[in-house]
């Protein structure tokens, strides 16, 4: 007798694949009215089925820069290259971007890659807890009145995508936001920052010495070091969490 | 108010009223806490809700603080030959711990193979190997929440040649095991029964509300902890008529004379109304679970406590 773990081994191969079914499902699968193979097919369908549906409610901005049709077959693609590793869909389709990177039919498009990354990153930071992460004039207050008690920490449910692309000019073109023609792809690269701000998912752009100052902290560099202006931009948007010490 | 005084409990369940619910989707959270609708229950996917906020947390809370609870996982993967992940059983214990939901339960399906999710319900053969492991996974799951599980009939598409249990069967073997009880899919009993008829059984749905009606009659009054009713897709493949259960449709009408069949056999029980796909306005849906309760108070020979008990304005 087939163990379970080689059925279902075998059932797994063949649900990935999308192709005929092994030897050995042909021959474990009840033959009734219908083939093993078209049975398998039900299942087959359904992985694929749900879990594009599930990537094009997370990806509507992506989907309105290349239509449906396309967005589909893309997902098709990934789903075969990249199966979920867990069982909550909303963690799934962390790596869309990465798999644009390589994904010779958007050669020419490579921005989608980040726009994918972007809103990978607004879902995610949608779904992060609630926290205190953003700058009031309470906190600013408490900084000052007593500002030994009061540390500020790279706030780590927020998420900074690096873009060499406008890529927060191309959101707000795939939110409808702006008409597609108010956007230059050569017009340089944008560092997107996503925030959750009282239960709001809100974007900033990162520049200058805000950005520089960023970019210290992340590489571990003494926060007191920076611009003091640039760390104070760093606390209004939530990049820089107040950690009681 | 709609909260009912032990909303929590298994008995705040049981035996008060006919208990009817809805399974809660996104779409309907905003209507939900407007509306108040008259139900007692709301059903979630426990994997939809493994986040830390975000707008399913926070509709969530609100509404389970008006309604009960039910938490039905789809991703426990009871019947993997490899186990139970514990990483993953940690986070529905957590869930279950963060909302005490009235009811818990899974399926009696695969869904993960080497560090793989499949993302559905998968068939096992039905054994004693089988048992084994799905007795264990069950009997794993249940030591870490603390309570007993409802496992819930497939809905199936293939059969293996190596089953030698017939489902009611190891259902009921996996109950004595283990001390779970069940989640009795109506709509998935019809399904697999019409689905795993022969050639000319299949296209006869009579031949399936037989086949059903008998697997029905099998179970064990005591063991039922909840019931589920939905829609179905009825779908040709290679010339033969196969029924999906893609929940995305009015429950048919052979399926509500099969619940109105199990309710005379085993008396009231809570009910939820799945439907995820193809999803209509709340109205439909509280209608549909409307009508189960309907028929639960007009079917049942054992006596239901009037609704009024619990006050005007559970059934308003």
């Amino acid at each position: 007798m087939t163990s379970l773990a080689d059925i279902q081994s075998a059932m797994k191969d063949t649900i990935l694949s999308g192709h005929a079914p092994s030897a050995l499902l042909e021959e474990i699968v009840s033959v009734g009215s219908i083939s093993p193979k078209a049975r398998l097919q039900i299942h087959q369908n359904t992985y694929r089925q749900s879990l594009t549906d599930a990537l094009i409610s997370i990806f509507p901005v992506m989907q309105a820069f290349v239509g449906e049709v396309f967005m589909r077959g893309l997902l098709g693609e990934y789903i075969k290259s990249v199966p979920p590793k867990s069982s909550c869909l909303n963690e799934y389709g962390d790596c869309l971007g990465h798999f644009i990177d390589g994904y010779e039919e958007l050669a020419h498009l490579q921005y989608l890659a980040d726009v994918a990354r972007l809103e990978w990153a607004v879902f995610s930071v949608q779904n992060s807890a609630e926290t205190q992460a953003f700058y009031s004039e309470v906190t600013a207050a408490e900084e000052q009145a007593l500002p030994e008690q009061i540390q500020w920490h790279l706030n780590f449910d927020a998420s900074v995508i690096e873009s060499k692309f406008p890529v927060l000019s191309l959101w707000m073109v795939g939110t409808g936001q702006l008409p597609p023609e108010a956007v230059h792809i050569d017009a340089g690269g944008q560092i997107a920052v996503v925030v959750k701000q009282g239960g709001e998912v809100r974007l900033f752009s990162l520049e200058g010495e805000a950005l520089t100052a960023y970019r210290d902290l992340k590489s571990g560099a003494d926060n007191k070091a920076g611009n003091d202006e640039a760390v104070d931009q760093l606390k209004a948007i939530g990049l820089l969490r107040p950690v009681p010490s | 108010m709609n909260a009912l005084s032990d909303k929590n409990t298994m008995g705040g369940l049981f035996g008060h009223m006919a208990p009817v619910g809805i399974g809660l989707k996104a779409q309907h959270y905003h209507d939900v806490l407007n509306s108040l609708p008259p139900l007692s229950f709301f059903e979630v996917h426990a994997e939809n809700h493994m986040v830390f906020g975000g707008p399913h947390r926070s509709f969530l809370e609100k509404i389970t603080s008006q309604y009960a609870l039910s938490i039905h996982g789809v991703g426990l993967s009871l019947g993997s030959a490899e186990g139970i992940d514990r990483n993953h059983l940690h986070r529905f214990k957590a869930l279950v711990d963060d909302y005490n939901p009235a009811l818990v339960s899974e399926h009696l399906a695969w869904s993960v193979s080497d560090g793989t999710y499949l993302n559905d319900l998968l068939p096992l053969p039905l054994n004693e190997e089988s048992l084994r492991i799905v007795s264990d996974n069950v009997a794993c799951v249940q030591d870490a929440i603390s309570r007993p599980l409802l496992v819930e009939n497939p809905s199936s598409y293939l059969a293996f040649e190596g089953t030698t249990i017939p489902e009611p069967e190891f259902l009921i073997r996996l109950a004595e095991n283990t001390g779970c009880r069940l989640l009795l899919d109506v709509n998935n009993v019809y399904v697999s029964a019409c689905n795993m008829s022969g050639e000319q059984e299949a296209k006869s749905a009579e031949t399936g509300y037989a086949k059903a009606l008998d697997y029905i009659s099998q179970i064990p009054a005591d063991l039922i902890g909840e019931i589920h009713l939905a829609g179905h897709l009825l779908k040709d493949v290679d010339g033969t008529e196969i029924r999906i259960d893609d929940h995305g449709s009015h429950v048919d009408r052979a399926v509500w004379s099969l619940y109105a069949a199990l309710i005379r056999q085993v008396g009231a029980r809570p009910t939820l109304i799945e439907w995820d796909t193809n999803i209509p306005p709340l109205s439909t849906l509280v209608s549909e679970a409307q009508k189960a309760q309907t028929l639960m108070q007009n079917t049942s020979e054992r006596p239901v406590v009037d609704s009024q008990a619990h006050g005007q304005a559970v059934f308003q």
